[in-house]
């Protein structure tokens, strides 16, 4: 299939789009927490891997290459367009929308977009990457151009801030609610 | 602090050791706060672990090959544009260079101003249509190549 996309074949390459666009997705969405502009994000993305495709060296693995390239783009994206302005305060505030003993996955897919939004692009894309189990953290370092050993501290550090922010916001869900 | 998160995180990740994961069971049981730390990680662990993949729309692959085929177009066409200027100029400068090269008498050269415009029109002409049954060829080969 490598070598397919390498000579440019078009059918080739819309296969490896249909492979990888939901893992591409995930990651722009998250990072750009903007669900309209991710999939516009994430296109472009793809256009720009058909259009760079003779610079990939093989070192690396092709999705490896791929989630750089998505990483990178949305990274800009999110700085270009400063989505990261959320405040605490302002996620505080945000009204619950019902209570349940079980959180639901739209509720769930909420709470971590709240808590991305208080995070740094950087632990974003870390813990992003982390949670797609696809990739090792030697992969992951790869994509993120880290030493495999300073992504697993910042890994540590991202995961805490996450439990923090996700304590903070699902304590301020549960005192609305009550 | 830390040394008890990297322990959770990796007993979470079920990277631990047989002797952490006996520590950490027996933390759980004895420290307070530990198991509040614990579930606090855990918690958001979880919440990621089940957090899905998100999904594209149906139209998305549709729209990524049609952006490509809109950039290859627009290559091919500056391509194009480029060789339509690039090459006329060549083949008039060439037919310059060959006339001066060429030591002619003086009615010779009378003779062939006279047919100039009718000589160079048929040159141009012919290569013109060389070139771009050439660039046709081409650009076709091209696209059935990436298709």
């Amino acid at each position: 299939m490598i070598q397919q996309l390498l000579e440019g074949k078009t059918r080739a390459f819309q296969q490896f789009v249909v492979q990888y666009q939901d893992y591409v997705f995930t990651i722009v969405n998250r990072i750009v927490n903007q669900t309209e502009d991710a999939e516009d994000i994430a296109q472009e993305v793809f256009v720009k891997a058909y259009k760079y495709i003779g610079n990939f060296d093989g070192k690396s693995k092709l999705s490896t290459w791929l989630y750089r390239i998505a990483v990178n783009t949305a990274i800009s994206h999110r700085r270009k367009k400063k989505y990261y302005t959320t405040e605490l305060s302002q996620v505080a505030t945000q009204p619950s929308v019902q209570q349940e003993n079980c959180v639901k996955t739209e509720e769930q897919k909420k709470y971590i977009q709240q808590a991305f939004q208080l995070l740094s692009e950087d632990d974003v894309a870390l813990l992003t990457l982390f949670y797609l189990q696809e990739l090792s953290l030697k992969e992951i370092a790869d994509v993120l151009t880290l030493e495999q050993n300073n992504v697993k501290v910042k890994l540590y550090r991202a995961r805490k801030r996450l439990a923090e922010k996700l304590k903070f916001i699902l304590k301020q869900e549960v005192k609305t609610i009550l | 602090m830390m040394n008890q998160e990297i322990l959770i995180f990796n007993y979470l990740d079920h990277t631990c050791t047989e002797k952490e994961r006996e520590q950490v069971e027996q933390l759980l049981e004895q420290d307070n706060q530990f198991l509040d730390l614990f579930l606090e990680l855990q918690q958001a662990n979880d919440l990621m672990l089940q957090n899905s993949l998100d999904e594209v729309s149906v139209s998305f692959t549709s729209n990524v090959m049609k952006q490509i085929k809109a950039s290859e177009t627009f290559q091919y066409t500056q391509q194009s544009t480029i060789a339509k200027f690039l090459l006329p100029f060549v083949l008039v400068l060439s037919f310059i260079i060959a006339l001066n090269k060429i030591q002619l008498m003086p009615s010779q050269i009378k003779q062939i101003l006279v047919m100039l415009p009718e000589t160079t029109a048929f040159y141009l002409i012919g290569l013109s249509i060389l070139y771009i049954s050439i660039d046709f060829f081409l650009v076709r080969r091209e696209m059935q190549s990436k298709t």
